[in-house]
């Protein structure tokens, strides 16, 4: 006599962190309801049940985790003022790698960008030849 | 303007206050079945009774976990005074609204 499985799972999962005592009551009225009205009519109420609960429960999950996710925020902004330091350093690596890359991206989209119009351009190569000199520079 | 309750609160306010020691959620939940007579789901009473929690109408209460719960915990719910208070508004209020109304459905012609 027990519930329908993959809709326990899946109630068990949206409801396991702040309604527990939701689950327990649902699985009371379950065995109730089999025990009384027989195990399909039961596992037609569990369904139907789940089903309608599922909504609110993705929502009111959503709605915590927005509210982690701002209480994450406040932390992040408190440690930035309390530990400046650190925060420019942070900070400041991020930046400069940042710009490396915008940098680079910039140099390697140019390297290519070169000839593209012609038709069979993938054909082109280029030859270069370093010669050299004696009294030279190079 | 305070907030009123809305129908599902007042119910479920009512069978706290009815079921006294054993208000949890399966018995808060038969008992309003038993009233209505329609099929509202677990969840449909729960979302009332967590609002009311937080509105301080209701205390709740952990109980212990069994067996036939699938091990889980019940959450007991007591009523508060101001839990109290907002039902007696809520009976003033209906108690005013209704006067006189039977009458008139009795005579009104359709």
């Amino acid at each position: 006599m027990d519930p329908p499985k993959l809709t326990k799972f899946l109630l068990k999962v949206l409801a396991w962190r702040r309604n527990r005592a939701y689950l327990g009551d649902v699985e009371e009225i379950y065995r109730l309801k089999a025990k009384r009205l027989g195990a399909a009519s039961a596992d037609r109420w569990y369904r139907r049940e789940a089903s309608q609960s599922f909504p609110r429960l993705i929502l009111e999950s959503i709605h915590w985790r927005i509210i982690m996710f701002n209480n994450y925020l406040k932390t992040a902004v408190r440690f930035f003022f309390r530990d400046k330091g650190y925060s420019f350093l942070n900070m400041a690596g991020l930046a400069i790698g940042l710009t490396c890359f915008a940098l680079l991206m910039m140099w390697v989209q140019d390297e290519v960008s070169w000839d593209r119009f012609h038709e069979n351009s993938p054909l082109i190569y280029r030859l270069e030849s370093n010669t050299p000199q004696l009294s030279g520079d190079r | 303007m305070k907030e009123m309750l809305t129908k599902l609160e007042e119910l479920v306010l009512i069978s706290v206050l009815k079921l006294k020691e054993e208000a949890y959620g399966t018995s808060i939940y038969t008992h309003i079945v038993g009233l209505t007579g329609r099929d509202v789901t677990v969840s449909n009473v729960y979302f009332p009774l967590e609002r009311l929690v937080r509105k301080g109408l209701l205390l709740a209460i952990q109980g212990k976990p069994t067996p036939k719960r699938g091990g889980m915990a019940k959450r007991y719910y007591r009523i508060t005074k101001s839990g109290l208070a907002a039902l007696q508004e809520n009976r003033a209020v209906n108690q005013a609204a209704w006067r006189g109304v039977a009458e008139l459905i009795k005579r009104a012609e359709v």
